[in-house]
């Protein structure tokens, strides 16, 4: 059962406590009830998942699973041109926003906790992007980068800084980092409200102490908020990285993966070896991002587990 | 006191920069949406000379097959929501109170379930023999096998903070199972049940890349897909893409403008402190 109750005086408020336990353990903590979701979850995602290791080595004819092929398909993926440029943009892109998610994150969070008039405001104005779709953010944005009537070209020259105006979405050279600028634009609310939450719990009286014991601002910061805040800290790093390396709908609806195969990244690369009906190639790249994903999860809650650890 | 306002005036300032950057494109969507398509062409952020809000909507929630949308939208989201809330609070509940190792497990469980990619091959065959390609059925249990691992994972998160004596006490009065955890226990759960449901809704509604591969067809579509597809086809229409993005967009508005106070507390309780 679990739960030992050594340490309880009286054996009768421990039989008590054993029935109270028993009833609830059998009745209400049944694992019975966790099943309906479990199994969905188990079916649609951890099967599939596990699955499509099996499905990357054969052949496809239409739909129907045709000849055992080996690791042919991993062969087509690493030898075709594209897949040095699709694993470097993903690597570009997951890192951009990592970077900016967190430090700006963290950094409007402490913005919105500080006493300006205006902090209401800010909070609902900057996460409000993040309840739209990326499809609708990434349409706008087409619009939003264009080079000639794009307002982000338009503000540059008109403010006498023309020669930072770019063709963001078309210049192979930083149409990376523009689906990356976009992207942060989107979701860098989000990781506000996670920051903010955990600002929550930090306790008030840490900050006066340390105000009596004569630190500044910035001791304060050092020594209280980023220990304290630092399971947040990696909780931002980890859903950013996740969804770094799964990124998607920003790159289709931006740039279709273009200009040429520039902004290529490893789930574009699915979808285009799906649309062409190569479907041992889409199941092969889908399998070299999921152990991608596991490695980086793996190594990186290592890694963060033993920083906390350390403070 | 001096130093005090100075860094005050400083950030009033930043944040007033930064609303401007969040603000400015949408409010160049807004009034974009409003011009005829000659004027919106430039894309300026000066009001319409000639507004033609009325038909530009009109115009496109006759082309851009709105209505049906709409319907599969509410059909999808609003089932989907419905399973995920159910399945996730319940399965978080009993592995929270329970301590032993399998529950230990699925803990482990749904954290890799947030991060694992969906794999899509292998999930189309699996529809397939299941003849769930394209049905409501299908895609609402995507959706509920997405969003299971994320949305169990903050309530557990939130029932650290619920003491188990509710339960305890609930038994002693002769209250169990089921109807414990949904007379009892469920109603507590209000600010994560809140937070719960903006982000699978905002999740269901406006996802893309499973709508692309498993609902797309004549007839089964998203209004998320029809901003994508509308784009495709009138990409020269600026004003009728932004009109629709925004029509698109006014559900999910509406329901984070409802539930916005809840979510900082919710994601407190829910990420932060589990």
């Amino acid at each position: 059962m679990g739960i030992s109750f050594h340490g309880y005086p009286h054996s009768y408020i421990k039989d008590d406590i054993m029935k109270t336990e028993n009833l609830l353990m059998r009745k209400t903590y049944s694992y019975k009830y966790l099943m309906p979701g479990l199994i969905i979850f188990v079916f649609l995602v951890i099967l599939p998942a596990v699955g499509s290791f099996y499905y990357s080595v054969f052949n496809y004819n239409g739909l129907k699973v045709g000849e055992f092929v080996g690791l042919n398909n991993f062969k087509e993926i690493f030898t075709n041109s594209n897949v040095n440029i699709c694993f470097k943009n993903t690597f570009i892109f997951s890192a951009v926003t990592l970077f900016l998610k967190v430090v700006l994150g963290l950094a409007f969070a402490l913005l919105a906790n500080t006493q300006i008039r205006t902090k209401g405001l800010f909070k609902s104005i900057l996460f409000f992007p993040v309840i739209l779709s990326s499809v609708a953010v990434g349409v706008s944005f087409t619009a939003i980068l264009h080079p000639e009537t794009g307002i982000v070209n338009i503000i540059l020259r008109t403010v006498g800084l023309g020669a930072l105006a770019h063709e963001w979405l078309t210049d192979p050279g930083i149409v990376m980092y523009s689906i990356a600028a976009v992207d942060v634009w989107k979701n860098v609310g989000f990781h506000m409200a996670l920051f903010l939450a955990g600002l929550q719990i930090i306790p008030h009286d840490l900050y006066e102490s340390a105000f009596i014991d004569g630190a500044g601002s910035v001791k304060k910061f050092i020594h209280i908020t980023v220990p304290l805040l630092l399971p947040v800290i990696n909780t931002n790093i980890l859903f950013s990285i996740i969804g770094g390396m799964k990124v998607f709908d920003s790159v289709y609806v931006l740039t279709g993966g273009g200009p040429g195969n520039a902004s290529q990244v490893i789930n574009t690369i699915v979808l285009s070896n799906f649309a062409q009906m190569r479907y041992g190639e889409a199941t092969a790249a889908n399998v070299i991002l999921f152990v991608m994903v596991m490695i980086t999860i793996l190594v990186l809650n290592k890694f963060l587990g033993m920083v906390e650890k350390e403070v | 006191m001096r130093k005090k306002t100075i860094s005050n005036i400083i950030f009033e300032f930043l944040s007033a920069i930064m609303i401007l950057i969040v603000i400015i494109p949408i409010y160049l969507i807004v009034v974009n949406s409003f011009k005829n398509q000659a004027e919106a062409a430039d894309m300026s952020l000066m009001l319409p000379t000639q507004w033609s809000i009325l038909s530009n909507y009109k115009e496109v929630f006759t082309q851009s097959n709105i209505p049906l949308a709409l319907y599969n939208s509410l059909i999808l989201s609003v089932f989907s929501v419905t399973f995920i809330i159910i399945f996730s609070s319940i399965s978080a509940f009993i592995i929270q109170r329970r301590k032993d190792k399998f529950s230990d497990f699925l803990k482990k469980v749904m954290l890799a379930g947030i991060s694992i990619p969906f794999s899509v091959v292998s999930t189309f065959l699996l529809m397939q023999k299941l003849h769930l390609t394209g049905t409501y059925f299908g895609m609402i249990l995507l959706f509920t096998a997405a969003f299971f691992p994320f949305i169990t994972y903050i309530y557990t998160g939130y029932f650290n903070e619920l003491p188990r004596d509710i339960d305890e006490s609930a038994v002693l009065d002769g209250c169990g199972g089921l109807s414990l955890f949904f007379r009892i226990i469920f109603p507590l759960l209000k600010p994560i049940t809140a937070t719960a449901i903006v982000i699978a809704f905002m999740g269901v509604w406006n996802d893309f890349s499973l709508v692309i591969y498993f609902f797309n067809s004549a007839d089964k579509f998203t209004l998320t897909l029809t901003v994508y597809n509308f784009f495709g086809m009138y990409s020269s229409n600026w004003n009728l893409v932004f009109a629709d993005l925004i029509l698109v967009s006014v559900p999910v508005i509406l329901v984070y403008i409802f539930l916005q106070k809840y979510i900082i507390s919710g994601l407190t309780a829910g990420a932060v402190k589990g």
